[in-house]
C-alpha cells in the first residue's frame, strides 16, 4: 500500500519544498473546516481541496494520468486546483476579523509568519539581473547583432553557440540555426546515449581540436562558431583558418570561409547563375 | 506609436471585447474590472478558435494569415464593443465613476487606506521587479523560440525550437497558443518579441491575477472594505514568500510570468474559482445571469486551452468535481448537469489534442 503511495508523497514533499508555509495553509484550512459557516465558502475551500489531495494520493489517479499519455512530470499541477494562497489569508483575514486592532495584530503576525516560514520570490537562483529589456545575456545581442552585421545577404544562418547561450539564441532570432539544441543537451545532462560528434567536439574539449571540430560542423552547414576564449590557443585558430568576426565578453565570434564559400556557390546554383 | 499599439491592442481591445460580453447578461453590465477581466478572456478564445485550424492547416505563410484574419476579428469584435460602449452611455457612468473616486478614497477608514498603500506598494514592486531581473527558465527556450519563428519564419510551430529547421506541425504544444498572440503583440506594436513576452506580458499578468483575487475578495468579504483591503495585502504578501519550490503558481508568477503554465495557475484557476463564487453565493443570481456565468465558465475553460493543454484537463476536474459537490449538496441534478455543459468547449479540445496526438497530425 505504501509503495503506491510513494509516487504521490514524493510529488506532494517536492510540492510543498517541505516549507513551515504549507503548515500554516494546513492550519488555516483546519480553523475553516471547524468554523466556516457559509455553505458556499466551506464546499469551495474545504471540500474541494479535500477532494484533490485523495485524488492525488489515489494511486489510481497517477497510474491513469501515466496510462492517458500526460507527462507525469506535470501530476503536481493537480494540486494547482487547491487554491492554497486563498484559503491561507481568507483564514488570516476571517481569524482577525473582530475589530480594527485585531485585523492589526493578525496582519502584522500573519507577514511575520509569511516571511519567515516561506520563500522569498526574488532570492531564487532562477533569477538573474537583467541586462537588457529582452531577457536574455547581452552577449546573445551583441553576437547575433554582429553576426547579421557581417552578413547580410542570408537570413538563415547557422551558428553554433556554447550551452549556455545556445538556450537563448534562437528566442532573440528565429532565423539563426543551430546544430543542436535544448533536447541534445538534455540527453547530455541525464547521461543517457547520444551520438554528436559536433558536441564531443565543441563542449567537451578544454582545447578545441579545429580538425575534428571543422569535419563535424561542416557537415551541419555551420557557418559562425562562438567559442569561449579559454577554449582557443592562438596556433589552434591561426591554423584553422577561421577568419574573425567579433567579440563578446567571454566569447570570440569566427567564421568558416570554407564554408562560406559553399554557401556561396549554392546560392548561385539557386539563382541559376551555374546554369 | 509602440506604447499606442501596446495600450490599444493589451488593454483597448480586450476591454472592449468585455463590454461586448458583458451586455448579454442583464446586471452590472458596466462593471469596469469585470470587463477587462473576460474581455481578456474572449481574447483567448478568439485566438485559439483562428490560431488552432491555420496552425494544422498551413504550413507556410501561417503566421501572416493568423494576423490578418486574427486581428479582422478582433478590430470586428472591438467595433461592436465600442459601438456598445456608446449606445449605451457607459462612458458617461465611467465619468461619473472617475468623478467619485476621490470622495470615495477619502470616505475610506484609515485602515483601509494603510492596507490599500500597502497593497500598491507591493504591487508596484512586483512590477519593477519584471525590469530588474530575467530568469534562467529553460523553457523559455520553447515557447520563445516558437513566438520569434512564428514571425520571422512566418509559421505557426512548424520550426524545431532546438534547430530552427523546418518541422511537421507540433501538436502537443502548438494548440496553447500565448506565444504566438506574444508573436501577434510584438509585430502589431512594432517591438521585438522577447520585450514584449518578458517585459510587457507580465504588465499585464500580474496586475490582471491581483484583479480577480480582488473579484474573489468581494466575494469573501462583500461587507467589509477592510477585510478585504486586508486580504489583497497578505495575498500580495503571500505571493512574494510563498515560492516554496520550483513547482508552486507563485513561483510561476514571478519567474515564468509569460508562459501559458503562469496564466494557467494565476489566472484561469482563480478565475474559475471566483465564478463558483458567484454562482452559488448566498443571494443566488437570477436564472439569465446564472445562464451568463455558466457560459462565461464554459469560455474560461476553452480560453485555458490558449495557456496549455493541461491546463484545460484541470480546469475540468476543477469544474466537474465542483458541479458535483454542489449538486450533491443542493440536492439538485441539474447543477451537474450544467456544469457538464459547461465542460463541453473543454472535452472538444482534449478531444481535438488526443487525436492530432494519436494521429500525429501535422
Amino acid at each position: 500500500m505504501l509503495d503506491l503511495l510513494k509516487i504521490p508523497i514524493e510529488v506532494i514533499k517536492n510540492y510543498t519544498g517541505l516549507k513551515l508555509l504549507f503548515a500554516l495553509a494546513a492550519l488555516m484550512w483546519v480553523y475553516l473546516f471547524t468554523s466556516e459557516k457559509n455553505k458556499t465558502l466551506r464546499l469551495i475551500f474545504v471540500y474541494i481541496p479535500l477532494i484533490i489531495v485523495v485524488l492525488i494520493l489515489f494511486p489510481f489517479t497517477y497510474t491513469l494520468f501515466e496510462k492517458v499519455g500526460l507527462d507525469t512530470d506535470t501530476y503536481y499541477r493537480l494540486l494547482w486546483l487547491i487554491p492554497t494562497g486563498i484559503i491561507t489569508v481568507y483564514g488570516i483575514v476571517k481569524l482577525s476579523s473582530r475589530n480594527a486592532l485585531s485585523r492589526s495584530i493578525g496582519t502584522i503576525a500573519a507577514v511575520l509568519v509569511i516571511a519567515f516560514t516561506g520563500s522569498f520570490a526574488y532570492n531564487s537562483v532562477y533569477l538573474v539581473k537583467a541586462e537588457n529589456l529582452y531577457g536574455v545575456p547581452q552577449d546573445v545581442v551583441n553576437i547575433i547583432d554582429d553576426i547579421r552585421s557581417d552578413d547580410t545577404v542570408h537570413d538563415r544562418i547557422t551558428v553554433l553557440f556554447p550551452s549556455y547561450l545556445m538556450l537563448y539564441a534562437r528566442q532573440y532570432d528565429g532565423n539563426i540555426t543551430m546544430p543542436y539544441g535544448r533536447d541534445l543537451l538534455s540527453f547530455v545532462m541525464s547521461g543517457k546515449f547520444y551520438l554528436d560528434p559536433l558536441y564531443d567536439a565543441f563542449e567537451k574539449s578544454e582545447q578545441i581540436d579545429f580538425d575534428v571540430l571543422l569535419e563535424s560542423s561542416r557537415k551541419e552547414y555551420v557557418l559562425y562558431f562562438v567559442f569561449p576564449k579559454d577554449k582557443l590557443t592562438e596556433e589552434g585558430i591561426k591554423e584553422s583558418g577561421l577568419i574573425y568576426v567579433t567579440s563578446s565578453g567571454i566569447y570570440d565570434v569566427y567564421k568558416d570561409p570554407v564554408m562560406l564559400k559553399q554557401v556561396e556557390e549554392y546560392d548561385k546554383i539557386r539563382s541559376g547563375d551555374e546554369l | 506609436m509602440k506604447i499606442m499599439g501596446l495600450i490599444f491592442w493589451l488593454f483597448l481591445v480586450p476591454f472592449a471585447m468585455g463590454v461586448a460580453l458583458l451586455s448579454r447578461r442583464n446586471t452590472n453590465t458596466k462593471s469596469f474590472s469585470e470587463a477587462i477581466i473576460f474581455g481578456y478572456i474572449v481574447f483567448l478564445v478568439l485566438l485559439e478558435t483562428v490560431g488552432i485550424p491555420i496552425g494544422v492547416l498551413c504550413v507556410d505563410s501561417g503566421y501572416t494569415l493568423f494576423r490578418t484574419v486574427f486581428a479582422g476579428c478582433s478590430l470586428v469584435i472591438f467595433a461592436l464593443g465600442v459601438f456598445i460602449f456608446v449606445k449605451n452611455k457607459h462612458w458617461i457612468e465611467y465619468k461619473e465613476r472617475i468623478g467619485r473616486i476621490p470622495n470615495a478614497v477619502s470616505k475610506l477608514s484609515l485602515e483601509s487606506k494603510i492596507y490599500s498603500l500597502l497593497f500598491i506598494l507591493l504591487l508596484l514592486g512586483q512590477l519593477v521587479m519584471i525590469f530588474v531581473f530575467y530568469s534562467l527558465d529553460v523553457d523559455d527556450f520553447y515557447y520563445n523560440s516558437y513566438a520569434t519563428s512564428a514571425i520571422e519564419c512566418n509559421v505557426l510551430y512548424r520550426r524545431d525550437p532546438n534547430t530552427g529547421y523546418a518541422t511537421s506541425f507540433d501538436i502537443r504544444h502548438g494548440l496553447a497558443m500565448i506565444p504566438i498572440l506574444q508573436a501577434f503583440i510584438s509585430s502589431m506594436s512594432g517591438i521585438h518579441v522577447l520585450v514584449v513576452v518578458h517585459r510587457v506580458f507580465p504588465l499585464v499578468v500580474i496586475p490582471l491575477s491581483y484583479l480577480i483575487l480582488y473579484k474573489i475578495a468581494g466575494e469573501l468579504f462583500p461587507k467589509s472594505t477592510e477585510s478585504r483591503l486586508q486580504f489583497m495585502f497578505l495575498i500580495s504578501v503571500f505571493r512574494m514568500f510563498g515560492c516554496v519550490s520550483i513547482l508552486v503558481p507563485e513561483t510561476f508568477l514571478f519567474i515564468r510570468t509569460w508562459q501559458g503554465k503562469s496564466l494557467a495557475g494565476n489566472i484561469i484557476i482563480p478565475l474559475i474559482i471566483f465564478i463558483f463564487l458567484r454562482l452559488f453565493k448566498k443571494e443566488r443570481p437570477d436564472e439569465h445571469s446564472t445562464k451568463w456565468l455558466y457560459l462565461v465558465l464554459s469560455i474560461c475553460i476553452f480560453a485555458s486551452g490558449a495557456m496549455s493543454s493541461l491546463a484545460v484537463l484541470l480546469c475540468l476536474i476543477l469544474t466537474g468535481f465542483t458541479g458535483l459537490i454542489f449538486a450533491i449538496s443542493e440536492k439538485n441534478a441539474k447543477v451537474f448537469t450544467k456544469a457538464l455543459v459547461s465542460m463541453i468547449p473543454g472535452i472538444l479540445y482534449i478531444a481535438v489534442y488526443v487525436v492530432g496526438v494519436i494521429f500525429k497530425i501535422r
